[in-house]
């Protein structure tokens, strides 16, 4: 006998997909009008628009701070993903590999960084830098970074150590290699789509984050804190510019580091 | 000779789990040993002791003469097929089984026909560019053995190799196995908690429950003379009657089971007169007929009543009860029965009797 | 190699352990630190620094109340705070309303295509906040994309302002932007449901309806949960979307925040704010981890 197999009614299937639809035109189209609109030749925003430029495009490559911001992003997350990595992948190690006291506890507070409001953690970082006396520089914007980037790599990087199959490892060991040895080419080349996917969402999360830096920024602007005082003096058509290229690139990285995460089944 | 493995009162606690308890075990050159038992028993802890990825709490682990006990697994020229194969999977057939080679940076010709050999050796040759994803069960593994066999180890060990295998596959591989151990000339630790394996392939057999070694002996040994009810019960006794010693002497005792029914066996040395007791005996042992004796008779044969005719095809089992509600199985070949197993009746009474030689008694 | 081997086997185990202690406090140590120094610490010290005083241009260590007192009693940050939490509340309960539906789509009747529409699902989470918030600046604004069109098919001759600079402005971007966070847990809950579970149901004679309410929506909970924590918490504590779109009656608590660490300079009136954020994230996670046990109690 063949059982019946769970569908919604074709009408009710047509209004969930009717909705579906809708939704992602709600998710897509705000996207889809800040990439029109910053091809629009007028430079003040106004519908209908007018004809089709580059000439936003153009002038982002002639603006000195701009440029700069996007260069001590890429500083800060540069420095972001190497740190969360260095100590992230040590991290889930342990939590895979060891039982210790406190551990449930300190899997659940590890992750109160994701949920706690970006301006907390950079004003909580912020009284401690400037009761210690720590400079307030691009430094301390990769620091308020790797709170929140550390747990997704973690995460990420956990989730990947408990699907590995250890008598893998101990394959290896009783083959002649040493724990160094099997760790290199063994364990490694097993975690490495995952440690590579997560240094991806860590390096785009770090580069467009703005509430931490804004507590914790000196000087050197990042580019959203760039864009941020930008917005101060209105809309300009160089926030569509820029912005288009930031979202256009962070979906790109969002893919490519998906797909690494992603487990075959 | 020095034997190739010697476990001398090695011990293994997990906690509040005691895995194996004193353990004493040596393995010859050459020999197929088999660890028997239930899952728990100790049996895959024994071969992570041997194999270094357990270290003992008490006593000690010799290979080849040497105590290595603080050699970690990578030290030990021992080897190991796993349960689940354990193959790399982002390695290629080829590079899986060169990869112990690859470690010990012997030179690439070298690798190459040596790995080219073994992988001709076990019928893979045409697979050595695959990854193991692309496998069937069996060639999965082949591939596990050719990786584990490559550096010529004088022991390998086996974790249940065979499990994940269907059952038609299992037997062909089982003989696979013991063939390719006689050819080799090496020592195998197999572990299985499948009886029939263990006696089809086995040199001799250990026998493992709670962690305690309970027989060690050849197949024929530990299937004719199980040492204890464990033993036997694991091997496949179905029959236990509770009894008590009546008379002993000359070679025989008399055993009292309920309701006057009494049955001698070979004596066992030390049992005296009134000691309780277990006496087994093998289904296939009962001999039936279709009279019925009435009351208990001459010794070891009794009435009973037929419960419930199973056909299993190559075998008949018959369950009975006898008086004071003892439960019995008997089995046998349907054309080794005195009588057509067709044309019995639950319910009809039947003679029971159950050879001297057939019972063994053991101390309850 | 020879001493070595001769140890017994009790202290080779021994040696083994301390081998492993001393592996774990390699992986362990430094991460731990780390996050006792930069998360720990900073946290807790919020709420120091919050019982502390402002005094002309500097923080007097003296512990006080002061600071706590006045969010309570003066009308305008009590009205903040609890306009702030009407906000998440409406913002939390309209994102499950569009996300959980979405993740069922995804997970019950998109067969082709699945994974793509995962990822059009999840992309938005991780793309600039900043931005896909200011987007709604050109689409609601003066002169933004609706009343650009409105005018232009002549249904209106003024652009409207009650779209913008309000707290549904507010709430409609801050949906926009939790909507995948719902989405991307229910998704994950309602996947792991196994399949003979709802077959089972439907072969023992409930309807599609009853099928969902009794094993789907209880199965799902725990996503619900997840996704709602996120939404809430987040939404609280967010001075983006209010200082780019709210004008002055979408001001929430994070607009006082940042001006205290701004042009007022209170930084321990600050702090006693930020600590009520905490605080509410706090709570929030006690109540999950006393639902969640519950949720699924009723499903066993």
């Amino acid at each position: 006998m063949r059982r019946a197999a769970y569908r919604s009614s074709r009408l009710g299937e047509r209004a969930l997909t009717a909705f579906a639809l809708l939704t992602f035109a709600f998710l897509y189209a705000p996207i889809a009008v800040l990439i029109v609109f910053s091809f629009n030749d007028s430079p003040i925003l106004v519908f209908p628009l007018s004809n089709l430029s580059f000439k936003w495009y153009g002038e982002l490559f002639s603006d000195g701070d701009l440029l700069r911001s996007v260069a001590n992003s890429f500083l800060v997350a540069g420095g972001v993903v190497p740190l969360t990595l260095l100590l992230g992948v040590p991290l889930a190690f342990a939590l895979d590999r060891f039982s210790f006291v406190g551990k449930a506890l300190f899997e659940r507070v590890m992750l109160v960084p994701l949920i706690v409001p970006g301006l907390i953690t950079g004003l909580a970082l912020l009284l401690v830098f400037t009761q210690t006396g720590f400079r307030l520089s691009l430094v301390s914007i990769m620091i308020g970074h790797s709170i929140f980037v550390l747990p997704i790599v973690v995460i990420q990087v956990y989730a990947r150590l408990r699907r590995f199959d250890r008598s893998m490892e101990e394959a290896s060991l009783d083959l002649g290699a040493t724990r160094v040895q099997t760790f290199w080419r063994i364990t490694l080349p097993n975690i490495k789509t995952a440690i590579l996917g997560s240094a991806l969402l860590g390096l785009t999360l770090s580069f467009d984050e703005v509430a931490i830096a804004f507590f914790l920024t000196a000087n050197d602007n990042t580019l959203p804190m760039h864009i941020w005082s930008m917005l101060r003096h209105g809309i300009t058509p160089q926030i569509n510019a820029i912005g288009t290229i930031t979202i256009v690139v962070s979906i790109l990285l969002i893919v490519v580091s998906l797909r690494l995460l992603e487990t075959k089944k | 000779m020095e034997p190739v493995v010697r476990l001398n009162r090695v011990s293994k606690r997990f906690r509040e789990l005691e895995a194996v308890r004193e353990l004493t075990l040596e393995v010859e050159e050459g020999e197929f040993l088999t660890l028997l038992g239930p899952s728990g028993c100790g049996k895959t802890t024994t071969l992570r002791l041997i194999s270094g990825f357990e270290v003992p709490d008490e006593g000690e682990v010799v290979i080849e003469g040497q105590v290595v006990d603080a050699l970690p697994p990578f030290r030990r020229n021992v080897n190991t097929v796993f349960q689940s194969y354990a193959l790399f999977p982002h390695l290629t057939v080829f590079d899986n089984v060169a990869y112990s080679l690859s470690i010990r940076r012997r030179p690439r010709g070298e690798i190459r026909s040596r790995v080219s050999d073994m992988l001709e050796r076990v019928g893979l040759a045409d697979k050595a560019r695959n990854m193991p994803s692309e496998l069937s069960g069996g060639q999965m593994q082949r591939v596990a053995l050719a990786r584990a066999l490559i550096n010529e180890p004088r022991l390998l060990l086996l974790d249940e190799p065979l499990g994940a295998l269907d059952a038609k596959l299992r037997r062909a591989m089982q003989l696979e196995l013991k063939h390719m151990q006689a050819n080799l000339g090496i020592s195998f630790i197999y572990v299985t908690h499948d009886q029939e394996e263990a006696l089809v392939m086995s040199d001799r057999v250990a026998v493992m429950d709670s962690g305690r070694l309970q027989q060690l002996g050849t197949p024929a040994e530990i299937f004719e003379r199980p040492a204890n009810p464990f033993v036997a019960e694991f091997l496949g006794t179905a029959n236990f009657l509770e009894g008590e010693i009546e008379a002993a002497g000359a070679g025989r005792c008399r055993i009292g089971i309920a309701d006057g029914i009494t049955i001698e066996a070979e004596e066992t040395p030390s049992l005296v007169t009134g000691d309780q007791v277990l006496a087994t005996v093998r289904p296939q042992k009962i001999r039936l007929s279709l009279d019925d004796p009435g009351a208990p008779g001459a010794a070891n044969t009794f009435p009973a009543t037929l419960k419930e005719v199973i056909f299993e095809g190559v075998l008949v089992r018959l369950l009975l009860e006898s008086a004071g509600g003892i439960g019995l199985e008997a089995q046998g070949l349907p054309d080794a029965l005195p009588f057509a197993y067709q044309e019995l009746v639950p319910g009809q009474r039947m003679s029971v009797h159950l050879p001297p030689e057939a019972v063994l008694v053991y101390p309850r | 190699m020879t001493s070595e081997a001769a140890v017994s086997g009790g202290s080779a185990a021994k040696a083994l352990r301390r081998k492993r202690l001393a592996l774990f406090l390699l992986c362990f140590g430094p991460p731990f630190l780390y996050l006792i120094c930069f998360m720990i610490l900073p946290y807790g010290n919020v709420f120091q620094y919050s019982f502390w005083k402002k005094e002309l241009y500097t923080v007097a260590a003296e512990f006080n109340w002061e600071n706590y007192a006045r969010v309570w009693t003066n009308p305008l940050y009590r009205t903040v705070l609890f306009n702030s939490l009407e906000v998440a509340a409406i913002v939390t309960v309209c994102a499950n309303l569009v996300g959980y539906p979405l993740a069922y789509f995804l997970a019950f009747v998109a067969r082709k295509h699945r994974t793509l529409l995962y990822f059009l699902v999840i992309a938005p989470l991780w793309t600039s906040f900043l931005l896909r918030v200011f987007v709604w600046k050109l689409i609601l604004g003066v002169d933004g994309i609706i009343n650009g069109v409105l005018i232009y098919i002549g249904l209106i001759d003024e652009p409207m302002s009650i779209i913008i600079y309000n707290r549904f402005s507010v709430c409609l971007t801050l949906v926009y932007i939790f909507i995948p966070f719902v989405a991307l847990p229910v998704y994950a809950a309602l996947e792991k449901i196994p399949r003979e579970y709802v077959e089972a149901s439907m072969d023992l004679g409930a309807g599609r309806w009853r099928t969902f309410v009794r094993v789907i929506l209880p199965l799902s909970i725990p996503g619900v949960i997840a996704g709602s924590i996120f939404t809430f918490c987040l939404s609280f504590g967010d001075f983006v979307t209010p200082t780019l779109l709210g004008g002055p009656s979408g001001i929430m608590i994070g607009n006082i925040i940042i001006g205290q660490f701004g042009a007022a300079f209170d930084w321990p009136f600050g702090s006693a704010l930020a600590v009520v954020i905490l605080l509410v994230v706090l709570a929030m996670i006690a109540l999950a981890a006393a639902a969640e046990p519950r949720a699924k109690a009723r499903i066993a």
